[in-house]
């Protein structure tokens, strides 16, 4: 298993000139459900488009028919009708703000959620080869992104096509030849967008590249600023981060400049088009081919051609970050757990009087180097096995596996004489519990951590909580915290020695009453006393409760039934405790 | 800074933009009138003057903007360019302190999202809305010039736009206060799910976490529309006045017409710039949300900016001995709910130079505290620390830490090479003797030489690729490379097997022998021999000594001792 879930090595999908093809196709999905507000919205957009262009036309008939042969009553009824048609455009307008403006927000609540309900669904690999900072900017500022997009530009976006729309159904209508000489400019228009959308596009994923680094930084930064103002090591903070701040702006200076590049050459492609359509129409009004009304309705007509076209163009730079931004959600959406569970074909020909076996398997988190090597191990209900053996000989890496945190990379793992990729990770949560050696906790009180995601007590009062977790032993336990079990934890147990977590941890675990408990050097941080408490709560377990101790503590491990050697690859039984000392004070450390 | 001070600061770029508005307004403003004059001259001909003004002013008004794009590009960027790096200045001169008890996620918006929205003022703000005042002015001017009874009729109009824009905005302020809170929230929720993922994974607590998403998403959700509905009529109001305005023209300017007291070409004239007058205040309603939202922003970037840091007041710089005394030194805090957590109380020891020295007692807050107060980094409630007799307030603390190692309990790894994460410099240079007595030291020659580019070896975020025990030994080697004259160790030998502990405490007796050593512990075996011993429960010291002196008079350090393994079993 490479880094398969690293977000640093993903190429983005191939970019079509327009840019804007290739990744959109499932950012509909994401719509869909506000199908129906989103149909009412294009209506009203376009009833208030419609609006907007018939006013031009109105004037023009109004100045034609009415002000230069001086029919005064006329006026007034044309008046009417252009008030009604401001009314229309004004009850439309309202309309469709507020439509567009709840479908965004809409669509943006489910692309944060589709995001962090992917988060859930992948294994504890992805977390291991991504940073902290990158996931948090992606979920947080590169939705937004499109947020801004949606909620600012959709609606313009789709007014700007319908009035275009109109403009020029009524131009051709009122001169189809003018109308050709106005809107010939767009052929123009539509190359450079060509030729420059996939340059824009790249600078764009750059610069959302370049601001998830900084994040990134900052964020382990904040979380390791304990040995920066230990190690005085301020002036190395500062400079680092002012670095990566130094190739935002970079970044964002070109991405910046390439959006908004258009604006210019679209303006600048109206006002040739103005001149055009002047020349033309004085010339058709010379040979008598239009009057006076069409070509100051052209002139208005023009401007309401490529003034457009400027909020297109700033439409468009809008178009190509979201769709950036986008590209990098799918990164992560896109993402598959590769990790097995519910595998309909897994063997279930295990011993199922055993607890958990582990039959031929081998690890390894590169391709390359192998971490465990050809381990056979059989753990019966009921008894307590110790895994000793140097720092970095692989204990922890054999915990994951008996987890399920990881699949064996060869051979199988069976729980109760299945294959463990058969159960679903919530039945192997029920089944297996792991005391981890660092220990984590959750912003909330002592008693919701406790609790966390067990099901067997929901809404129990702070009181019978107390009372069961006496009853299990806990008393003393429980005393440590100022509050009880009514403390508050602040993000991530701020405040707290890990000790004192970790006895939180135990709470927790022991809690859930699983079958199989594994204790990763659970009391590695906790004092003898307070050790020996722990140890007494373990025998509360039920009988039948096998339990896997990983440790340095000789002390930890001398009540154990069986005892494993783990080094460097290999884990030999290690028979008894007093063979298991001699393993160990001989034994030559790895790494 | 307030958002005139940091006009102030770049003044001349805001000069030089206003300019360059100035010039693309003035430029399309002249359009129009251009035209209307070809229309009422009935000048045809393709190549009249009035044509080919007409494409001159095309062709500047192009270059103007695009250098406008540019300067307010730059402008926009170079304002978060400096705000960031201000913030980066004083967040790498905060205390400990301030930057443990800021709310989660919160430093992490002000970097990010505040910072956008401060920029936004500038491009969408500020700019825009200063050529749309330009716009607005121009077209007001052009008007006036045309027919001045008309303009006056059509500028009507603006006193009741201020009045409708100054009310909405004024209610919508405190939700982007919301805002920037929810989405610290959000930060800080993030965060938690990929810190805590393997123990999420282990306990299907999944749907425990997609739950206290959602309340912050629905939070954010929530926000968002109310803002969206404040907004929402600012388009209908704004539409009114427009067509109003276009209506008030075509009716009096008609008559006008039919009168003869005004032109056609003046009329169509008048149109366009009736249409340039109303796009102004268009934009001031797509743009004022931006500003408003901005300044709100902008408010919590300056409350970092300007946060108080403690001036360091002492100034000794000098090596140290390594004599450390606590003369009755409390340390208390404050709880959520007002009262006074004491994790401290009243201690008093003295630990000589060169001697080794170990801190034992209950899991508990306090031990790891001394710690910090023995380097500075935070200072007590109550009593006095002193260093070679000298009190810690007169040393430079930047200065003193450089004699101190310390290595903290749980493992803190940054995601950059080994060498970096042990010697903080990626180059190699003189201290390369200090730094590889420091990797031997800790025993970790041998996982160095198994790295694939040994020492600039990349480790990964939070170090997921090292067992404990290694991470452990990084962290010993940070310390000793930096040749410290006093060394604390919090637990350090918790996750090291008991072979690799003692191989390492012998090194560090060889290789560092002149240091003091302070090594707060659980297991006593290891530390019997050491020069003093200091028993410290729920805050407080009930006794100090060397092994032998506690088995005597300690009924609490027997209990620990007895709780151990006996000497003989591990001998045998």
């Amino acid at each position: 298993m490479t880094k398969i879930y690293s977000l640093d090595k993903k190429e983005s999908n191939v970019i079509t000139p327009l840019g804007v093809k290739a990744s959109t196709g499932d950012f509909f999905s994401y719509l869909k459900e506000d199908k129906s507000k989103l149909i009412f919205a294009f209506i009203f957009i376009f009833m208030n488009s419609t609006a907007n262009t018939v006013s031009p036309f109105l004037v023009s008939k109004a100045i034609d028919r009415y002000i230069s042969v001086g029919n005064v009553d006329g006026l007034l009824n044309i008046i009417l009708i252009l008030a009604g048609v401001a009314t229309i455009t004004i009850a439309t307008g309202y309309a469709q703000s507020m439509l567009i403006g709840r479908i965004s927000q809409r669509t943006l609540y489910r692309l944060k959620e589709g995001l962090f309900a992917k988060l859930q669904s992948l294994p504890t690999a992805f977390f291991n080869q991504n940073k902290a900072g990158d996931l948090m900017s992606r979920i947080n500022n590169d939705t937004d992104k499109i947020n801004q997009f949606l909620s600012q530009w959709i609606g313009q976006f789709i007014g700007v096509m319908f009035s275009l729309f109109g403009v020029v159904c009524f131009s051709l209508y009122l001169n189809w030849k003018l109308s050709l000489v106005m809107m010939s400019m767009v052929i123009f228009i539509y190359i450079i967008t060509l030729l420059f959308s996939p340059k824009i596009r790249k600078e764009n994923k750059k610069n959302l590249e370049a601001n998830s680094d900084f994040s990134a930084a900052l964020q382990e930064n904040l979380t390791n600023f304990r040995v920066v103002a230990a190690y005085s090591k301020r002036d190395y903070l500062e400079n680092h981060l002012e670095k990566k701040n130094n190739a935002t702006f970079k970044s964002a200076l070109r991405s910046g400049f390439a959006n908004r590049i258009f604006e210019p050459s679209y303006e600048f492609f109206g006002a040739i088009a103005l001149i055009l359509v002047l020349s033309y129409g004085f010339h058709l009004i010379s040979i008598g081919g239009a009057t006076v009304g069409v070509l100051i309705a052209f002139v208005a007509y023009t401007q309401r051609f490529y003034d457009p076209m400027k909020t297109l163009a700033t439409a468009f730079g809008a178009i190509q970050l979201a769709s950036a931004a986008w590209v990098r959600l799918q990164e992560v959406l896109s993402l598959e757990n590769n990790l097995k569970t519910e595998n309909q074909k897994g063997d279930e020909s295990g011993k199922p009087k055993l607890r958990l076996e582990l039959k031929n398997v081998s690890f390894s988190y590169d391709d390359k180097n192998m971490v465990i090597e050809n381990a056979n191990l059989s753990f019966e209900p009921g008894k307590t096995y110790a895994l000793v053996g140097p720092t970095g000989g692989g204990k922890s890496t054999l915990a994951s596996i008996m987890a399920h945190l990881y699949d064996p990379t060869l051979g199988v793992v069976y729980l109760n004489g299945k294959d463990i990729t058969i159960y679903s990770q919530e039945e192997t949560s029920k089944e297996i519990s792991v005391i981890l050696q660092d220990p984590i906790l959750f912003t909330g009180t002592v008693a919701e951590n406790i609790l966390y995601a067990n099901t067997d007590f929901t809404n129990v009062s702070i009181d019978d909580l107390n009372r069961v977790l006496e009853h299990k032993g806990f008393k003393d336990v429980i005393k440590r915290f100022e509050n009880g079990l009514s403390t508050t934890i602040k993000q991530n147990g701020a405040g707290l020695s890990i000790g004192q977590k970790q006895l939180i941890s135990f709470m927790r675990a022991i809690l859930r009453e699983p079958k199989l408990l594994i204790l990763d050097e659970a009391t590695a941080n906790i004092d003898t006393v307070t050790e020996a408490i722990l140890n007494k709560t373990l025998e509360a377990l039920p009988p039948e409760t096998t339990k896997i101790i990983i440790a340095h503590r000789l002390n930890t491990i001398k009540d154990a039934d069986e005892i494993m050697f783990v080094n460097g690859r290999h884990v030999t039984p290690a028979g008894s405790y007093e063979q298991a000392i001699r393993m160990i004070t001989d034994a030559k450390r790895n790494s | 800074m307030t958002f005139g001070q940091l006009l102030k600061t770049y003044k001349w770029w805001t000069l030089f933009t206003i300019l360059l508005g100035f010039s693309s307004t003035g430029l399309s403003l002249l359009v129009p009138k251009l035209a209307a004059r070809a229309i009422d001259t009935g000048d045809f001909s393709s190549w009249s003057p009035t044509f080919t003004t007409l494409i001159i002013i095309g062709a500047s008004a192009f270059v103007v903007v695009i250098i406008q794009i540019f300067t307010s590009n730059y402008l926009s960027e170079k304002v978060a360019l400096d705000l960031r790096n201000q913030l980066i200045k004083k967040i790498s001169r905060q205390s400990f302190q301030y930057i443990d008890e800021s709310t989660p996620g919160q430093l992490q918006t002000i970097f990010t999202s505040d910072i956008e929205a401060v920029k936004a003022i500038i491009v969408q703000g500020f700019v825009t809305l200063l050529s749309a005042l330009l716009t607005l002015i121009g077209a007001i001017i052009f008007l006036l010039n045309t027919n001045l009874r008309l303009a006056l009729y059509t500028i009507s109009i603006i006193p009741l736009l201020a009045v409708a824009f100054g009310l909405i905005f004024g209610s919508i302020g405190k939700l982007f206060q919301a805002t920037q809170e929810n989405i610290q929230s959000i930060y800080a929720n993030i965060n938690e799910t990929i810190t805590g993922s393997a123990l999420i994974r282990i306990l299907h607590g999944g749907y425990e976490e997609v739950k206290k998403f959602k309340v912050v998403n629905e939070n954010a959700k929530k926000i968002g529309f109310s803002i969206v509905k404040g907004f929402a009529l600012l388009v209908p109001i704004v539409v009114l006045l427009a067509n109003v305005a276009t209506l008030i023209i075509i009716w009096f300017g008609g008559k006008q017409v039919i009168n003869g007291t005004m032109t056609l070409g003046d009329f169509s004239a008048f149109l366009s710039y009736s249409a340039m007058f109303i796009w102004p205040i268009f934009v001031l309603g797509f743009v004022g949300p931006s500003i408003s939202r901005g300044l709100v922003s902008l408010k919590r970037i300056n409350n970092v900016i300007a946060a108080n840091i403690k001036e360091e007041s002492g100034t000794y710089e000098g090596d140290i001995q390594g004599d450390i005394e606590f003369k009755n030194v409390s340390l208390i805090y404050k709880t959520e709910n007002g009262s006074d957590k004491t994790v401290l109380k009243n201690i008093s020891f003295k630990i000589h130079a060169k001697t080794k020295n170990a801190i034992v007692g209950p899991t508990a807050a306090g031990k790891s505290q001394l710690f910090y107060l023995m380097s500075g980094l935070i200072v007590p409630t109550e009593g006095e620390i002193f260093i070679d007799n000298r009190p810690l307030s007169e040393y430079k603390i930047s200065s003193l830490l450089k004699h101190i190692g310390l290595v903290f309990q749980d493992s803190i790894l940054f995601n950059t090479s080994f060498r970096e994460n042990i010697a903080f410099t990626s180059e190699s240079e003189k201290n390369r003797d200090i730094l590889n007595k420091a990797i031997e030291t800790a025993e970790l020659t041998q996982l160095v030489k198994e790295l694939p580019d040994g020492l600039e070896t990349m480790v990964s975020e939070r170090g997921t690729s090292l067992s404990g025990g290694q991470k452990q030994r990084l962290m010993l080697a940070r310390a000793l490379a930096v040749n410290p004259q006093i060394l604390l160790l919090d637990d350090f030998t918790a996750r090291v097997d008991q072979n690799t502990e003692s191989l390492i405490l012998g090194n560090v007796s060889k290789n560092f022998p002149e240091v003091t050593l302070v090594s707060i512990t659980q297991k006593i075996e290891p530390i019997k021999n050491y020069e003093q011993i200091i028993v410290l429960m729920e805050g407080e010291i009930i006794g100090t000594g060397t092994h032998q002196q506690l088995l005597k008079e300690s009924f609490e350090y027997r209990q620990i001792f007895e709780s151990q393994m006996s000497t003989d079993t591990i001998k045998s």
